[in-house]
């Protein structure tokens, strides 16, 4: 009983246990990292603005170098987060208290970075170093949005199905689709295998991102057909659907004809049913598809970030060396 | 090999069970300690090799077996027994061994015909057949499987004696559904054989034989090459117990007892091997020897003799293991319900120890892996961990531990040693195979744990006396996973206890059930409406399998008028749980998430994976992580599972209760640490049994590596896999082993997948946090 009065001990107390303590790395042990970096952010304002050196502010004042060791050493410990989220089977501390560090000491960066250059910018190797962090900075604003929103649409969209079951799903539909038309007739069947073979999942990095993914055209074409071969099954079984024959007609031809025009009226009502089942299987498809290109929208918006903020960082640590290299030179 | 004798074999080869396995499959010879004492040899090998040695080896030893011999009756003479075979013949003997097993024959069609060559009772490998018309009788899972899995290169039709595939396994149904559908399995619905003919070689069909189907449109013929008949298996139990042999109650798992001969209640008939309750190779091989020994009068020493007086040793120099199990046998009520074979496996499992005085046995808060019995001495349980001083004690003769065995639940109390004791610690399988073989000792245990339950949660500080009135009414009820326990407006006489298995209680708010309370073995329900004195306000339902103690009401009221202080104490929790049930009613989309989550088997974990959805960015860093810590296996997968309102139940171990997966281990590999995570140890032999009986599917077979992907060899050159790969390519031969999550074990970081999660999103729960996580959503 102890366990029951436990939870409602907690339910009615807000108690939280170790374990399941639950919360966005944003919020990760109440902000702690967000106050870490403002109080960063104060005191390099405070002392840039109590600081009045006589050659004016920037990098070579002695709060210059402070800034700057201070920034060079956010940006490669930063960095190293890369390697360290990769290290399992390390370090004890979560990889989300490293992701909560990450992202405010990361945005620190922008007052302390920026009041390290005392706004000497211009066209060189130490501006583009600022210019290169500055960019990293703003891929990573995208990461920290995209990742607060995007996770539930991916939810909602895949209403419960995994990205496996659709793709298995839509292969069905296909099989379901050429055996229904196997079944109406062989033009029937050229279309569909036409369509099937045309199905295209995803697209390019453009597509992808953007969610508007080039139609082969297939749907449109198909309707169109399906709404002749409706008109054109329903006429047939009216009309008793009788071949034309040419030449000699024996007798026993004839009836074979009579018997097979009486069974194609009776397959027509078949083949008409076959073609509603096949309608029905398309449209599903349609659907399923089109929900399966949206999972990968929303994937991709949740990636994309990375492929320029980690690429962007490695330029950034490039600059920084340089930059630091040269300013020792012409010390 | 001078005795007369004859092999009867139903097939037409020896060593069956291990025959039909697939090519090449290693085969383990657990448990180690044992030693082997057969005429022929036995090492962990492959299939083919061991096959080789004991045909080799029967054949030298010229034993004289009769193969295609299958024995449909066995009746008792006067000298001894007639055997009658499936062909009619019979053979006389004087002392019969049966050694068959549990696993049965495969079910026949029961028609004219039936004997035709290329009519088949199973299907090794479905490649083997190209071109062929096929048949496949059944609407079973092996049914389906063998008729989808043949459609690739046969023409197949598949005889259903229903309308609808409802036996099947959802994935399944829809596999073969789809299949009909896409016209590559003709299905007949509604029919069932009714005779199998042989055609002439120059039919019109071109097939060897004909398939009179009756269905409900009248007779349908196939012609057709070969016919599968998937109609599940006849239980051996009918035969055995037509042989006059008596089973101990009706659980499908019991088996017959036997002596320490090997005799069974017929005198003459021996019975070895699993039908005896010893499914490993080594221990019926063992018996085999023994029991032949026996019957021709040469007494030997079982094998297990030399263990047994090692065991002993602690408590003589030169113990004699005959005396030392008369004199146990009188000291408890569970020992003494075994008989002298069942007494030595289970001390041969056990531990015989004397820890000394003040000892902890166990803490409150572990999980139990085993029962301990007192032999002589006694313990004390520590009722009140504020006051560690107050113990209550428990004399010799008596069990303890036996409320987290019955319930799955972690242990309520710590036990501490007493004075000059000594213990027997019986590990929970061989308790449980014990309770399930023999009725006295589970009454014993049954009343054991509620008489302990009643003490520790519903009528604190009542003595064993006070409760005989009411421990006395207890009944066993079982329900299957979601009946009806009660429903309201029914009469409140009973007070339940979980024994295992978990129960929700629901109420209708508007036009829907909702969950108000869920209640974990070893608690009880009912109470309230008893103690208000009102018919059943809510429906109980059982979440999963669950097994309650039912007990009257009468004497427990009874007892609280008698007893204010008692009264008191009820009252108080009385007040506590009213108000908890208003809360969870004022808040319905809790109850929803709560159906959701005991939908999902959460109802039976000890701790599960959960992923908020609403923070998970989908970058299988807890994959990567499980596999980079586990040999690269990955044990969890994130995408697959069930998902209700942003909260997802991946496919991770959910450390059940009563796990499945132990249910039929054969070297008996999982276990159960303290801290509550089913693990599974290195002796696997790989059979898949655990694989199977999960339901969560969270079990896999693979191949654990040591290596260590190099994570600057990956990030610089880009060569090797990246750290956190699932590594698939194994060397050729290396055998799988069942793998699944172990919590991480002694981790100290705790469980990876949750440490490597960079959002947030994976947690780990227990029952208790249920609520928590309910209450905020999953945020």
């Amino acid at each position: 009983m102890a366990g029951v009065s436990a939870w409602f001990a907690r339910l009615r107390g807000g108690e939280r246990s170790g374990p399941a303590r639950h919360e966005s790395f944003l919020v990760y042990r109440n902000a702690f990292y967000l106050k870490v970096a403002v109080a960063l952010c104060a005191l390099s304002f405070v002392l840039y603005a109590w600081h009045d050196p006589i050659e004016g502010s920037g990098g070579s004042t002695w709060l210059g170098y402070g800034l700057g060791t201070l920034g060079a050493a956010l940006i490669v410990w930063l960095a190293w987060f890369g390697v360290r989220k990769r290290q399992f089977r390390e370090g004890r501390a979560p990889v989300q208290a490293w992701v909560s560090a990450h992202v405010y000491l990361g945005l620190s960066l922008i007052v302390v970075a920026t009041l390290h250059t005392g706004f000497q910018l211009g066209l060189n190797v130490h501006t583009l170093a600022w210019v290169l962090m500055m960019l990293v900075i703003v891929s990573g604003i995208y990461g920290i949005l995209a990742y607060s929103v995007l996770p539930r649409q991916v939810t909602a969209n895949r209403n419960e199905m995994e990205f496996r079951a659709m793709l298995q799903e839509i292969h069905q539909l296909n099989e379901s689709a050429l055996s229904l038309a196997d079944r109406i007739d062989p033009e029937t069947h050229a279309v569909v295998a036409r369509s099937v073979g045309k199905v295209r999942i995803g697209g390019s990095a453009w597509e992808q991102l953007s969610g508007r993914y080039r139609s082969p055209g297939e749907a449109g074409g198909l309707d169109q057909f399906f709404k002749v071969k409706r008109t054109q099954l329903q006429a047939q079984a009216a009309a008793g659907a009788m071949p034309q024959r040419g030449g000699r007609q024996a007798t026993i031809a004839f009836v074979a004809d009579q018997i097979f025009a009486a069974g194609a009226a009776r397959g027509g009502d078949k083949a008409s049913e076959n073609l509603q089942k096949l309608l029905q299987t398309i449209a599903k498809r349609k659907a399923l598809l089109d929900k399966v290109n949206r999972d990968i929208t929303l994937r991709s918006r949740l990636a994309v970030w990375l492929y320029v903020h980690v690429p962007l960082t490695v330029a950034l640590l490039a600059a920084l060396l340089v930059h630091i290299v040269t300013v020792f030179l012409y010390w | 090999m001078g005795d007369s004798h004859v092999l009867l074999e139903a097939q037409p080869h020896l060593s069956n069970t291990i025959f039909r396995y697939q090519k090449g499959k290693h085969v383990m010879a657990e448990p180690n300690v044992l030693p082997l004492r057969a005429s022929t040899g036995f090492d962990a090998g492959t299939r083919e090799k061991i096959l080789d040695v004991w045909n080799t080896d029967t054949a030298r030893l010229k034993v004289n077996v009769r193969h295609r011999a299958e024995v449909v009756k066995i009746e008792k003479q006067d000298a001894g027994f007639a055997l009658t075979m499936a062909s009619g013949d019979t053979v006389l003997a004087e002392k019969v061994v049966l050694g068959i097993g549990v696993q049965g024959n495969p079910r026949k069609m029961g028609v004219p015909g039936e004997d035709l060559p290329n009519i088949q009772y199973q299907l090794d490998d479905p490649d083997e057949y190209k071109g062929e018309t096929i048949v496949v009788i059944g609407a079973g899972d092996a049914a389906i499987e063998n008729a989808v899995a043949l459609a690739r290169n046969n023409t197949v039709h598949i005889v259903n004696r229903k309308n609808e595939f409802s036996r099947a396994k959802d994935g399944n149904n829809s596999l073969i559904l789809n299949a009909i559908e896409q016209g590559k399995v003709r299905c007949h619905y509604n029919s069932s054989p009714e005779v199998v003919e042989k055609l002439e070689a120059g039919h019109a069909s071109g097939k060897p034989m004909l398939l009179r189907l009756n269905s409900k449109e009248g007779a349908v013929d196939v012609p057709c090459d070969r016919i599968i008949a998937r109609l599940g298996a006849t239980p051996q139990r009918a035969f055995v117990e037509s042989c006059g042999i008596q089973f101990p109650n009706q659980d499908p798992a019991a088996v017959p007892a036997v002596s320490p001969t090997y005799e069974s209640n017929v005198p003459g008939l021996y019975i070895i091997g699993a039908l005896a309750g010893y499914p490993l190779i080594k221990q019926a091989m063992n018996q085999g020897y023994e029991v032949v020994e026996f019957i021709c009068g040469r007494p030997v020493a079982p094998a297990d003799e030399p263990i047994l007086r090692e065991k002993f040793s602690a408590f003589s120099a030169n113990p004699d293991v005959e005396a030392f199990l008369d004199v146990l046998n009188r000291r408890s009520p569970v020992l003494a319900a075994m008989n002298r074979l069942q007494l030595r496996e289970f001390l041969l499992e056990s531990r015989i120890f004397s820890p000394p005085i003040g000892e902890t046995l166990y803490k409150e808060g572990d999980y139990g892996n085993s029962v301990f019995i007192i032999v002589s001495g006694e313990v004390g349980v520590q009722l009140d961990p504020a006051d560690p001083a107050k113990l209550r004690t428990i004399k010799a003769g008596r069990i303890f531990g036996e409320m987290a065995l019955i319930s799955g639940r972690p242990r309520s109390a710590a036990v501490i040693a007493g004075k000059d004791c000594v213990l027997i610690e019986v590990p929970r399988r061989a308790m449980l195979k014990l309770i399930s073989a023999n009725d006295r000792a589970r009454a014993y245990v049954d009343r054991v744990f509620t008489q302990r339950a009643l003490e520790r949660y519903l009528v604190p500080g009542a003595e064993d006396a006070q409760l005989k009135a009411i421990v006395d009414t207890a009944q066993l009820c079982q329900f299957k996973a979601k009946e009806a326990i009660y429903n309201p407006g029914d009469a409140s006489e009973h007070i339940h206890l979980i024994r295992s298995g978990s129960v929700t209680l629901s109420a209708r708010v508007g036009t829907r059930d909702v969950v108000l309370q869920y209640h974990a073995a070893g608690q009880y329900f009912g109470e309230l409406d008893v103690i208000a004195g009102s018919s059943r306000s809510q429906t109980a339902t059982a979440a999963i399998k669950t097994e309650t103690i039912r007990l009257d009401a009468k004497p427990f009221l009874e007892l609280l008028a008698q007893n204010p202080e008692m009264k008191a104490t009820v009252q108080a929790r009385f007040r506590d749980q009213i108000e908890q049930r208003l809360l969870m009613e004022r808040d319905p989309e809790r109850g929803a998430r709560m159906h959701f989550l005991l939908g999902e088997g959460l109802g039976e974990a000890t701790d599960a994976l959960l992923i908020d959805e609403a923070l998970c960015i989908r970058c299988d860093q807890c994959e990567k992580a499980c596999a980079a810590t586990h040999g690269n296996v990955s044990r969890l997968d994130r995408e697959a599972g069930a998902t209700f309102d942003n909260l997802h139940v991946p496919t991770s171990c959910r450390h059940c209760e009563h796990p499945h997966c132990m249910k039929d281990c054969p070297p008996d590999a999982i276990h159960r640490s303290p801290n509550g995570e089913v693990f599974i140890q290195n002796t696997c032999i790989g059979c898949g049994n655990c694989e199977r009986n999960c339901p969560y599917g969270v079990i896999q077979m693979g191949v654990q590596s040591p290596e260590a992907p190099s994570l600057w060899r990956w990030l610089l050159f880009g060569k090797g896999p990246a750290p956190g790969s699932d590594i698939h390519d194994y060397p050729k031969g290396a055998i799988k082993k069942a793998v699944k999550c172990d919590m991480c074990g002694p981790r100290e970081a705790g469980p990876a997948c949750v440490q490597a999660c960079p959002t947030g999103a994976a947690i780990r729960v227990g029952p208790e946090e249920f609520f928590e996580v309910l209450s905020r959503g999953g945020r």
